[in-house]
């Protein structure tokens, strides 16, 4: 049920994310979710852009009290409102690059190959790549800004992200999978772009939601976990440990069945996909809850109901 | 179906492209006789010239760009010209013909000569500023676009007045990339010229970074011009660009009559993208990357 | 398969198995005496019954048999490969006869086991194969202390820690292990649609289950005949058993819940046909048991399979993993989740007490009784431990006790 609900929702926000901009709506520059800028005609503008930029951290700090300043705080603060909001939502439900790996994941089950796994140390380790990640679009930025970095490092992630070249294919844009020429940087940046869309590609064909595994958004939403209105509980006592959750889950999350204590159960890496919660078979276990209303409870019914032939 | 349109249009381009340059070409060969060719080098002459110089933002969100008003001539000081004066023409669409003009001041400083152009919004400026000396009027000529975005929609309403004159000036009816002109990019201009005058080819001195090259207008003073690229400028960041300086001279009744267009160009964003060799490596990615997905896989077998 | 021994042993044999089938008989001709009997549950007494003459139940079995012992094998592998399986359980008190030469402090339900493999120890009706996963040490050491009387058994190593990648994937090798040797049983090769059919029919088959054991919740279905519907799992055609339990839940459907009192949760030690001993006992002490814990009752049946990976490879992953890690047999290093099952279902279901049944020689539930225990005393919960065997001695003693617990709820 909420499986259908949520490929449905995906299915829309995709198009109204990727084509939205021709009817001339604009959500202007800080969705945390990969609304990539450089399909034209999008209605929206993912936040990561506008943090590596001149709305971010290629921005100057002595210029904050001036308009810039106004609007980079503005963007920002926008990008925490919707992050408080729907948390992770963005990731599992609204995200068009997630949408386009769940293609391929879907591709991938009808041609009946089986998904890779990754060894649980091999899982662990990967989880610092984001990081990596983060980082490289935080400090080449103020390296340009303070340190008189060449300018062709701008936008550094916006360079290697895999959703520039392949989600302007969906416009009938191939421009970003030309090689550029014009100099050694951006020449390495447009090889190293293809070469990372290619493995994201096949990556996602083989593994659910591969690039997931790597999204430096993730992070930044989790940031913000504490006091965002969207909460995934869990109640380890009334959990039997049967490892449904982990199996389901399409980035290999453990935590949500190996947790014994804690209440919240909200991986950094989680993308709010719901399926963990779908396919527990016990009781009360786990919920989702926006403020105090609650969205799903697991229940033995339900499974049920969502597992009948 | 706009894809196929735009098929089209490419096609028409290229081939009136082809078509001009033909018909050019032709032309410069066969009737060099006729030309109207200046007595002395205009270059080694005197002109008034802009040169761009800081631009950014205010505080409020408006953009600016300070414009240099130089001359080539090192041994004649600017201020030993007369009545040296600025206008702005401004639109908020290229191509908008509905130009306002105003008188820009032109600020003094360390003996250096300036115009600031600011904005609220996004538009288009055409900068003249004219001087003469002694019997010689010299015009300097830029456009360039402004992004402002600011609280206040603009920086205050300039009184509007009428657009002197100047002749001979440089118009520039088409530009492909408006707001980021780009070497490889065709340039069309038209070229004005006092009364009378017309009807005959006029040559276009081109200063670009100290090489120099002529161009010749057809009779109604229409001409188009392909910066080159510039390996300097694609060593250079995004944002790094180069001045084209256009100069056109008249010389009438004993009188000379200098236009000098600066073209900012940056380095081309599409002339170095190479979609097949792309194509390519994005291939070969994909089978290697497959590959090392089926070898290294994790198997289960029980042994 | 007659060797030497059993063969001399021939006269005790046919002797015993009688009494044995006495011992059924009697046992299921009690059951239909009972006010709440109704002919719906003919089927299950029947298949129940099978287990004795396993050729009535070959006869219109074309497919290899084998013998499951213990819950952690998935009986959806054999019957996707078309092989038949059938429970080895036994709660037959005459059978233990048979096994005399066992260890003394043996377990009972093994020691009985052994004996009811003794009765028929010819190939034409003896289980084809024997699946036996390592639980406990008695499990393990069984076929060879049955010393060549099993010709074909299948040990599944069980790793007795579940969270962790090592024994998870070494359990997975051990599924897969297991799907070779039925393949080469079977003769056919394993394939994506008869698994996932086979899965979907035991799916169906533990949604109907799981309404029983709703039904026992609310008191509307006895504990004895939930226990005889359990107890026969995988006797027979899995899909014949869940037509029979949905033809039980439309008898039950109409029926109101009963508010009933003195609710306990019974956990501990297998209770097999047709030793039902304690159950029984409980009953006449005027309790009702709501929910249990024991592997050959509500959890004989783990269910709740699913996947996302329809492969061959993600099936049997999603059966290893459901068969393994939602375990909660007390050979199994840390069971804290057994505890909290009983704790979280006791307190849903107002349930006060929680009698605790030990087999002598049972040694791992007689492990856990301890921090079972006391971690339900501390909880407030009532706890009544009661250690016993297959034998009535003790049936007046054990009442007594109950009956004294019964006034404490
Ligand atoms: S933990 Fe649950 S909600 Fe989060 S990604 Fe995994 S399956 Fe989805
Ligand atoms: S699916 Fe539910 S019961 Fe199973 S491990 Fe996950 S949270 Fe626990």
């Amino acid at each position: 049920m909420i499986g259908r609900i949520r490929i449905v929702t995906q299915h829309l926000m995709f198009i109204f994310l990727i084509y939205g901009g021709r009817a001339g709506i604009k959500l202007g520059h800080s969705l945390p979710c990969f609304a990539c800028p450089y399909v034209s005609g999008c209605s929206g503008h993912c936040y990561l852009m506008a943090l590596q930029g001149k709305w971010g951290f290629e921005f100057a700090v002595a210029d904050l009290f001036s308009y810039e300043g106004f609007r980079v705080l503005l963007y920002f603060a926008i990008f925490i409102f919707l992050i408080i909001l729907l948390s992770k939502f963005w990731c599992g439900w609204i995200c068009p690059f997630g949408t386009f790996q769940d293609w391929l994941a879907i591709l991938r089950k009808k041609t009946g190959i089986r998904e890779s796994e990754f060894s649980w140390k091999t899982r662990d380790g990967l989880k610092k790549v984001k990081y990596v990640l983060l980082a490289f679009l935080i400090i080449i930025p103020v390296l340009i800004t303070y340190a008189g970095l060449h300018s062709d490092f701008s936008l550094p992630f916006c360079q290697i992200c895999p959703a520039k070249p392949i989600m302007p294919l969906f416009t009938g844009n191939v421009d970003h999978f030309a090689l550029d020429y014009t100099n050694v940087i951006t020449g390495t940046f447009s090889a190293l772009s293809i070469i990372i869309a290619a493995a994201i590609i096949v990556g996602s064909f083989f593994k659910d939601r591969f690039f997931c595994l790597f999204c430096p958004m993730l992070p930044l939403i989790q940031l913000f976990k504490k006091i965002s209105l969207l909460r995934f509980e869990k109640e380890a006592d009334l959990c039997s440990g049967c490892g449904n959750c982990h199996r389901m889950c399409p980035v290999d999350i453990r935590k949500v069945s190996d947790e014994r204590s804690n209440k919240a159960v909200m991986d950094e890496d989680c993308i709010l996909c719901m399926k963990c919660q779908e396919s527990c078979p016990e009781d009360n276990v786990l919920s989702l809850k926006f403020l105090k209303y609650r969205i799903f409870l697991t229940s033995r019914k339900y499974f049920i109901r969502n597992n009948r032939s | 179906m706009k894809f196929l349109i735009e098929i089209k249009k490419c096609f028409l381009s290229l081939l009136s492209h082809f078509f001009l340059t033909a018909v050019f070409l032709f032309q410069s060969v066969i009737s060099t006789a006729e030309l109207n060719l200046p007595d002395t080098d205009i270059q080694s002459n005197s002109y008034l010239y802009f040169q761009y110089d800081a631009k950014g933002k205010e505080a409020d969100g408006s953009a600016y760009q300070v414009l240099k008003i130089r001359t080539n001539n090192t041994a004649k000081n600017l201020s030993e010209f007369d009545s040296i004066e600025a206008y702005c023409r401004k639109s908020s669409r290229p191509g908008k013909q509905d130009y306002m003009a105003y008188r820009v001041p032109v600020e003094k400083l360390n003996n250096e000569y300036y115009v600031k152009i600011k904005s609220g919004n996004y538009s288009i400026f055409d900068v003249y500023v004219s001087g003469n000396y002694k019997n010689n009027t010299y015009v300097a000529q830029t456009v360039f676009y402004l992004f402002g975005d600011g609280l206040k929609g603009s920086t205050g309403k300039p009184g509007l007045v009428k657009l002197p004159e100047y002749l001979p000036v440089f118009e520039l009816t088409e530009s492909p990339q408006n707001y980021w002109p780009q070497t490889g990019n065709e340039f069309r201009f038209l070229c004005r010229v006092p009364e009378g005058s017309g009807s005959i080819k006029q040559m276009i001195v081109i200063i670009d970074n100290k090489k120099v090259s002529r161009i010749f207008t057809d009779r109604n003073g229409k001409f188009e011009y392909i910066p080159a690229h510039d390996i300097k400028l694609n060593k250079g960041g995004t944002s790094s660009y180069k001045e084209i300086i256009l100069l056109n001279s008249i010389n009438r009744n004993g009188k000379n009559y200098t236009a000098a267009f600066n073209l900012l160009v940056h380095r081309s964003r599409t002339a170095f993208l190479n979609v097949k060799n792309g194509a390519v490596l994005f291939t070969v990615s994909i089978i290697f990357f497959t590959a090392i997905v089926l070898i290294k896989r994790r198997t289960f077998k029980y042994k | 398969m007659n060797n030497k021994s059993s063969r001399g042993k021939t006269g005790i044999t046919e002797k015993i198995f009688k009494k044995t089938i006495d011992e059924y008989d009697c046992e299921i001709e009690s059951l239909k005496k009972r006010d709440d009997y109704s002919p719906v549950f003919d089927y299950f007494l029947n298949t129940i019954k099978i287990s004795l003459f396993p050729e009535n139940g070959r006869k219109n079995r074309v497919n290899p048999l084998a013998g499951i012992l213990c819950v952690q094998a998935p009986p959806e592998i054999l019957h996707a490969l078309g092989v038949d399986s059938i429970k080895l359980c036994s709660g037959s008190i005459y059978a233990q006869r048979l096994s005399s030469d066992m260890p003394v402090l043996m377990c009972p339900v093994l020691k009985s086991l052994a004996g009811a493999l003794r009765f028929h120890n010819s190939a034409a009706v003896s289980p084809d194969c024997f699946i036996i996963p390592t639980s406990c040490d008695w499990v393990v050491k069984l076929p060879e202390m049955l010393n060549q009387e099993l010709p074909e058994v299948h040990f599944l190593e069980l790793p007795h820690i579940k969270e962790n990648e090592k024994s998870q994937s070494r359990w997975l090798e051990e599924i897969y292990g297991l799907k070779d040797r039925l393949e080469t049983l079977s003769g056919k090769k394993l394939n994506k649609r008869n698994l996932r059919d086979s899965i979907r029919k035991f799916s169906d088959a533990w949604a109907e289950f799981n309404m029983l054991i709703e039904y026992r919740r609310k008191g509307i279905l006895p504990n004895i005949w939930f226990t005889v519907i359990a107890n026969s799992f995988l006797q027979d055609d899995i899909e014949k058993w869940t037509e029979h339990i949905d033809i039980v839940l439309r008898k039950y459907k109409q029926d109101k819940n009963e508010s009933t009192d003195s609710r306990v949760f019974l956990a501990g030690s297998p209770v097999f046909f047709p030793n039902l001993k304690i159950p029984l006992l409980i009953e006449e002490a005027g309790m009702h048991i709501i929910a249990d814990d024991i592997c050959t009752c509500e959890r004989i049946f783990p269910g709740a399979v699913c996947c996302d990976d329809m492969t061959i490879h993600g099936m049997l992953k999603a059966l290893s993993e459901r068969y393994h890690k939602a375990c909660i047999c007390p050979t199994f290093t840390d069971n804290e989740r057994r505890v909290n099952n009983i704790l979280n279902t006791a307190g849903t279901n107002e349930i006060k007490g929680v009698i605790f049944h030990v087999l002598k020689g049972c040694h791992p539930y007689d492990i856990e009784s301890i921090t079972i225990e006391k971690k339900l005393k501390e909880r407030g919960f009532k706890f009544l431990r009661i250690e016993t065997d297959y034998t009535k001695e003790d049936s007046r003693n054990i009442l007594t006790r109950l009956e004294a617990f019964k006034t404490t709820l």
